[in-house]
């Protein structure tokens, strides 16, 4: 196809250059490959043996069921319920796992509580510190932020969240969607996470939107959005090419939005200050 | 309980197969000196919650993501940095140049950041890359692509067809 994704063909001078210096920082064992194998795995079991005796970790969740039963779910163990059931996630939330929904604790301890949801959906209730509670489905991590939200999967392993109090990370692949009370975000497996939208956007916008995440125009989605798609435009701005498209993106969100203060130079940018105030203004 | 031969093996082949994307998906978030030093940690974690994976052919997803996690606690738990002095000698200016180039990879969004890590620093194309840390091949070339637009721009090298995806 090309030098630049698969080597085949000749690569320009510049990029050439780029690899050469680039590649001495690329990984270089600091041990002898056949040691320090042995080396981890001594230290596994040294770190095992430490956390069983100073800081055990959770095995178990309690498990409420839609008809008052009440049971546990050890970690790793798979949760296929027949009504609907609310696993108490330590002192920081609740979810409640719908019917036929198959959903597990992968772990749970001070520093994170992180379920697996495979199939069906869910709605978690948290309240605590961003990031500590993670929910992974087949295409994406809903990472919490702060938040109330539904999640949902698919046959085909899709994902989709919407969000109903506070706000959500939906992230896949390196990128992250940031989702906003009153908006949703889907991903599909083997891609980023789409482009977020209110709950209440149009079917213009939506489209637009579809078709950007499948190459589409970006303009056409600009000329379609209104105010109440600011969440969809902020999260293009990282997702668009520098320079005049994200200049586009920035002048049509401000225009909509009215916001004021903003740090223009900055933003464009993709300062993370400047884009947290920028997200501020939003109602 | 000392680990077994069996063990010793398998964490040997994940970690001859993925230590590259690993430290590329590190590098893409964190300074080189720090992206050697999480590798490690990376592949324990990774050991110690092998259980919990439930399909062997999404190894190399999880190993990234379980590193993009680890990047993101330790840029949170980092204490502020204070400006070096602009009167500081540079010791060795090539390994300043990689440095700074480095830098600006992550400062670009966060979809092309790893794919030219990983592309240029760790040297894997994009068909590894995609099938290393589950993402379709088409969505690693259009990052690759855009991305290396970006960075020619930002590094003020000319533009070259067939970027401008």
């Amino acid at each position: 196809m090309s030098y630049l994704y698969d080597k085949q063909g000749e690569g320009d001078a510049d990029l050439l250059a780029l690899e050469q210096r680039l590649g001495e920082a690329g990984y270089r064992p600091k041990l002898r490959a056949r040691r320090w194998p042995v080396l981890v795995a001594a230290g596994l079991a040294v770190a095992a043996t430490l956390a069983f005796f100073v800081a055990p970790r959770g095995t178990a969740l309690p498990v409420t069921t839609a008809s008052g039963g009440q049971s546990s779910l050890a970690v790793g163990r798979w949760l296929e319920p027949d009504e609907a059931a609310t696993i108490a996630v330590a002192d920081i939330g609740r979810v409640t796992v719908e019917p036929s929904s198959r959903v597990r604790i992968v772990e749970t301890h001070a520093q994170r509580h992180r379920l697996e949801l495979v199939r069906g959906a869910l709605h978690a209730k948290v309240v605590a510190p961003p990031r500590l509670f993670v929910v992974d489905t087949p295409s994406a991590q809903a990472v919490d932020l702060g938040c109330e939200y539904d999640l949902s999967v698919e046959a085909d392993g899709a994902t989709k969240l919407v969000v109903t109090h506070g706000e959500v990370s939906l992230e896949g692949g390196g990128v992250s969607s940031r989702v906003s009370v009153g908006a949703q975000a889907r991903s599909k497996k083997g891609q980023p996470p789409g482009v977020p939208r209110s709950v209440k956007a149009g079917a213009q916008v939506t489209a637009a939107l579809d078709a950007f995440e499948q190459g589409g125009e970006l303009a056409q989605v600009l000329e379609v959005a209104e105010a109440g798609d600011a969440v969809s435009l902020w999260n293009l701005l990282a997702r668009v090419n520098g320079g005049a498209q994200r200049e586009a993106v920035l002048d049509r969100l401000l225009a909509l939005t009215g916001a004021r203060g903003i740090d223009r130079a900055k933003v464009l940018a993709l300062d993370a200050p400047a884009l947290e105030t920028l997200w501020k203004t939003f109602p | 309980m000392a680990p077994s031969a069996t063990d010793r093996r398998a964490f040997g082949r994940l970690f001859e197969r993925y230590a590259k994307m690993v430290h590329g998906v590190l590098l893409a978030r964190v300074p080189k000196a720090d992206a050697d030093d999480l590798v490690q940690e990376v592949f324990i974690t990774a050991m110690q919650r092998l259980e919990t994976l439930r399909d062997e052919a999404s190894m190399g997803g999880w190993l990234a993501a379980i590193a993009r996690n680890r990047a993101i606690d330790f840029v949170r738990g980092r204490p502020q940095l204070v400006p070096l002095p602009e009167t500081l000698e540079v010791v060795d200016p090539r390994r300043a140049e990689v440095s700074q180039v480095l830098a600006l990879i992550r400062s670009l969004p966060e979809a092309y950041r790893e794919p030219l890590a990983l592309r240029l620093v760790e040297g894997l194309t994009g068909p590894e890359i995609a099938e290393q840390v589950g993402l379709t091949p088409e969505s690693v070339r259009v990052n690759l692509c855009r991305g290396m637009k970006l960075l020619r721009e930002r590094m003020g090298l000319s533009a070259q067809p067939g970027e401008d995806v």
